[in-house]
């Protein structure tokens, strides 16, 4: 019968919850006199469940950063960068439309980098990309 | 409608871990020492291994203590789910055993005739809880007291059935769970040999 195999645990798990009631409810006293028994010096007792605390306590910051990166990890899911494809001969015929539309376009664009010099391949692939990061290529993408 | 529970926050409970007196850690210990000897029958943990466990999972947060429970009642609680379920673990563990395969392979599998797991724990706790009451076989009162907490009897029923007063019967089971505690730590850390 079922009820059989667990009447011993139930009686032991009973008698251990009436032992620890009176722990709890027995005086300071009481306690150390019977803590000293079993364990000796009292202070020195204390003093290495203190130690046992500091140590959880890093033990337990230690674990909540790997739970707050694996948190962080898991809301970085699916929520990387967009990395549209574009077409790069596209985009650049674009980019010389532009230039040609606005005559003064091509003098503005990176001139402070650019020092009055020609613009290199560089400077037209930077300008391209922040042009398609502004989504300037977009329409022309879907098409 | 009843109002939700509110937890102590985590830097509150470390405060006041920090803040635990001699006497608190030492009830701690013996509460954990109560655990791991008779509930978990003292064979998978030591006490003070279970009373770290049982501070890390409140520390990092698995447990939540209410903020209307002090924190020794609180690990209390924690002490004994882990120690039932450690008990609980151990006890559906399989046995092992070597075979043949039909390839002619040795290897190991669950033993199918082994009963373990419902025999050996009934058999421990029936050996425990003998012992226990064997050893207050001189002490007729401290006998019936014991018993009467594994029927699940309150104080004033013992009291009752013992004649003692308040007074004297608390003296009854201070001296029950001096002798237990020093029984176990005079012998082997097994409740049941």
């Amino acid at each position: 019968m079922p009820q059989d195999k667990e009447r011993d645990r139930e009686a032991i798990a009973r008698l251990t919850e009436s032992m620890i009631d009176h722990i709890i409810s027995s005086n300071d006293e009481e306690i150390l006199s019977e803590s000293k028994e079993l364990y000796g010096d009292i202070p020195q007792a204390a003093a290495q469940m203190r130690a046992l605390l500091e140590k959880t306590v890093l033990h337990a910051n230690k674990r909540n950063l790997e739970n707050a990166r694996i948190a962080l990890a898991q809301s970085n899911v699916g929520s990387e960068a967009t990395v549209l494809p574009i077409n790069k001969l596209e985009a650049r015929q674009c980019y010389e439309a532009f230039l040609v539309r606005d005559s003064d376009a091509s003098s503005k664009i990176t001139m402070a980098a650019r020092n009055g010099k020609q613009q290199s391949q560089r400077d037209i692939d930077s300008a391209l990309s922040d042009m398609a990061e502004l989504g300037a290529f977009l329409k022309s993408n879907k098409t | 409608m009843s109002q939700p529970a509110v937890n102590k926050p985590a830097n509150e409970i470390k405060d006041l871990l920090r803040a635990l007196t001699d006497a608190e850690w030492m009830k701690l210990r013996l509460i954990a020492r109560c655990h791991c000897n008779w509930r978990g029958l003292g064979r998978w943990t030591e006490p003070d291994d279970l009373l770290q466990e049982a501070l890390l999972r409140t520390l990092d947060g698995s447990r939540n203590c209410p903020s209307d429970i002090t924190v020794i009642k609180f690990l209390d609680g924690v002490m004994r789910s882990l120690a039932d379920g450690e008990w609980e673990k151990h006890s559906r563990r399989p046995v092992l055993v070597a075979i043949v395969g039909h390839g002619g392979e040795p290897g190991i599998a669950p033993d199918p005739a082994d009963v373990r797991p419902d025999s050996e724990k009934s058999l421990l706790y029936t050996q425990a809880r003998q012992r226990l009451i064997d050893l207050f076989k001189n002490d007729a009162e401290a006998q019936i007291i014991v018993e009467g907490m594994m029927d699940g009897m309150d104080g004033q029923e013992l009291r009752d059935l013992t004649e003692l007063d308040p007074i004297a019967y608390d003296s009854k089971r201070r001296l029950i769970r001096r002798r237990i505690n020093k029984d176990l730590a005079n012998g082997e850390t097994d409740a049941t040999r």
